[in-house]
C-alpha cells in the first residue's frame, strides 16, 4: 500500500492539473486575506474574511478533489495500469486505499500551501485574525478533500473513460454545491411547518457540503447568521450529540463510497469496456 | 489430471451479451510449455486471458491448479504468475526506471534487478526518459520487460508483439524460448501464426468465443501427414 501511495502522490506532484489549481487556490486565499485585512476593501474585519475563505474552500476543494481524483483512477483504468495493478499479489484494499492516500496528500499538500500563504499575508499586513480558528478552518477544508476524494475514487471505478468521469464529477459538484440548497429552500416552501426543522437537520447531513458549512459556523460562533427560528439546531448541533453525529457522518461520507469502490473493483468494475 | 497437466480449465465462460460471450472453454496448461492463443480481433483471447488472471469473474466454470480448484482472483493464485496486459499506456509523467521500480517494489524485487529488466528489453540507456517520449514499440517493451521481472512459473502475456520492429520481435523470440529452458510457461495471444509456427509447443484456436483447436503444433501442422501451414488449418 506504502509504494501505492507513494506512486500516486509522485504522478499526482508532477501533475500541471494539480499546480495549476493549487495556484489558483493560493491565490484566492491569499487575495480573501489580503482584503479581510484593509480598511478601505469594503470587508469589515474577521466575519467577513472567514466567510470569503469558507466560500472558496466550499466551492473549490470539493471541485479540486473530484476532478482529480476521479479523472486520475478513470485514465489508469483506461490505460490498464489499474487492471494490471490488480493482477499483482495485492488485496484491492490496498490498491485503492494506497491511491487514496496518495491522492489525498497531494490535495492536502495544496491546501497547506494555500492557508500557508494566506496566513502568512495576514501576518504581514498586521492582521488580527486568530491562528486557531484558521486552523480549524484549515481541518475543515482537509475534512471536505477527504470526503470528495473518497466520491471521486466511486466515481473514477464506475466511470469507463475519463470523459464520462468528467462529467459525472461535475454534476455530483454542480448538484451538492449549486443546487442542493434550491431544492432544499424549494422543499421547505412545500413542507409543514413542524417538519421543517428535522428536515433542515437531515439534509445538513445528506451533503458533505452543508456538513462542513454549518460545523465551520458553528465553530467559529457564528450560530448567528442561521437566524432566530435555527436556534434550537446550533444549541442541539454544538453539544454533545451534534458533535458526535457530525463526526460519526464525516466518518460515513469519506468511508462509505471506498467501500463500495472496492466492492465494485472486486465485482469486476475494472474491465467494463 | 494427466502427468504433464498444471492449470486446466473447465467450462470457462463469460457471458456479455447473446453475441458477445466466450462459452465452454476447457484447456489445460502444463508446466513447461510455450501456449499460444491464436484468434483474429474480438475472438475472446483477452478475456479468456483476463478470467485467467482474475481480473474478470467468470460467469461460469473453474479452474483448477495441481488439480485443487483454485480462485484466479486469490492471493496465492497471483503470486504464480505475472501479466503484460494488451496496448498498456504507462503514466507519461513518469520514467522507466521509476515505472519499473514501482512494479518490481510491489513483489519485492530488489532494484539491482529492475537494471537488468531494463537492459534486456533494451530500455536501459533510455531508462531516464520520460515515458511521454517513449515510442508505441518501446512502452511495449518496458511492459514485457515488467511481465519477466519476477521469478513465477507461469508468464500472461497479451499480444506481446503488437508494435515490436523486426528486430524485436526477433529478440522477443529469443527471450521466450530462455524463459521455457528456466521451466517457465508463458501462455501468449497473437493472430500472427507464423510467430505461433515458430514459438508455441501448443496452441488453440479462438473465434466467436469458443475454443475451436487444441494441440501441439507439431501435430496440427502435420496432422494430415504433410507439412499444412497454421493458416490453411485454422482456414481453409
Amino acid at each position: 500500500m506504502r509504494q501505492i501511495a507513494r506512486q500516486q502522490l509522485t504522478l499526482m506532484m508532477r501533475s500541471h492539473w494539480l499546480a495549476g489549481f493549487g495556484l489558483l487556490f493560493s491565490a484566492l486565499a491569499v487575495l480573501v486575506a489580503f482584503l479581510g485585512n484593509t480598511g478601505s476593501s469594503g470587508f469589515d474585519g474577521f466575519n467577513r474574511m472567514t466567510a470569503s475563505l469558507l466560500n472558496i474552500n466550499l466551492l473549490l476543494i470539493p471541485l479540486l478533489s473530484l476532478l482529480v481524483g476521479s479523472l486520475f483512477l478513470s485514465g489508469e483504468k483506461e490505460d490498464r495500469g489499474l487492471m494490471l495493478l490488480l493482477t499483482y499479489p495485492v488485496s484491492p484494499w490496498s490498491v485503492i486505499l494506497g491511491k487514496y492516500i496518495g491522492l489525498f496528500a497531494a490535495v492536502w499538500s495544496v491546501l497547506t500551501f494555500g492557508y500557508g500563504a494566506a496566513l502568512l499575508v495576514i501576518f504581514f499586513t498586521g492582521g488580527s485574525v486568530s491562528v486557531s480558528l484558521l486552523i480549524l478552518f484549515y481541518l475543515y477544508s482537509v475534512l471536505l478533500s477527504a470526503i470528495f476524494l473518497s466520491l471521486a475514487m466511486l466515481i473514477g471505478v464506475i466511470s469507463k473513460t475519463r470523459f464520462q468521469a468528467l462529467g459525472v464529477s461535475l454534476i455530483a459538484w454542480a448538484f451538492l454545491v449549486l443546487f442542493y440548497e434550491f431544492v432544499i429552500m424549494g422543499l421547505s416552501l412545500i413542507m409543514l411547518k413542524q417538519w421543517l426543522l428535522p428536515m433542515l437537520t437531515v439534509s445538513i447531513f445528506l451533503n458533505p457540503v452543508e456538513l462542513i458549512r454549518v460545523q465551520s459556523i458553528l465553530s467559529l460562533d457564528g450560530a448567528s447568521v442561521f437566524g432566530p427560528r435555527l436556534y434550537d439546531l446550533t444549541i442541539w448541533a454544538n453539544g454533545l450529540t451534534g458533535k458526535i453525529l457530525f463526526a460519526g457522518a464525516v466518518t460515513l461520507w469519506a468511508v462509505l463510497p471506498l467501500l463500495y469502490t472496492v466492492r465494485r473493483i472486486k465485482r469486476g468494475a475494472v474491465d467494463e469496456q | 489430471m494427466s502427468s504433464k497437466e498444471w492449470i486446466r480449465l473447465e467450462g470457462l465462460s463469460k457471458h456479455y451479451s447473446e453475441t458477445k460471450k466466450i462459452t465452454g472453454i476447457h484447456l489445460t496448461i502444463e508446466k513447461p510449455e510455450i501456449f499460444a492463443l491464436c484468434g483474429g480481433n474480438g475472438a475472446g483471447k483477452s478475456t479468456l486471458i483476463k478470467m485467467l488472471t482474475g481480473i474478470m469473474k467468470p460467469t461460469a466454470g473453474k479452474v483448477y491448479m495441481e488439480g485443487k480448484p483454485v480462485d484466479p482472483r486469490s492471493r496465492g493464485f497471483k503470486e504464480h504468475f505475472s501479466y503484460m496486459p494488451d496496448e498498456m499506456l504507462f503514466p507519461r509523467q513518469l520514467t522507466g526506471l521509476e515505472v519499473l521500480t514501482f512494479f518490481a517494489r510491489l513483489r519485492g524485487i530488489h532494484d539491482e534487478k529492475v537494471l537488468e529488466g531494463l537492459n534486456q528489453v533494451g530500455l536501459y540507456d533510455v531508462r531516464n526518459m520520460p515515458i511521454k517520449q517513449y515510442s508505441k514499440g518501446m512502452q511495449q517493451r518496458l511492459s514485457l520487460a515488467q511481465a519477466l521481472l519476477p521469478d513465477v512459473p507461469l508468464r500472461f502475456l497479451d499480444e506481446p508483439t503488437n508494435g515490436l520492429d523486426p528486430f524485436w520481435v526477433f529478440r522477443f523470440k529469443e527471450i521466450i524460448l530462455e524463459e521455457k529452458k528456466q521451466g517457465r510457461t508463458i501462455f501468449f495471444t497473437t493472430h500472427i501464426l507464423s510467430l505461433v509456427e515458430e514459438l508455441a509447443d501448443r496452441a488453440a484456436f479462438m473465434q466467436e468465443g469458443k475454443l475451436h483447436y487444441c494441440d501441439s503444433v507439431e501435430y496440427l501442422v502435420h496432422k494430415d501427414g504433410v507439412y499444412t501451414p497454421l493458416e490453411t488449418v485454422f482456414f481453409g
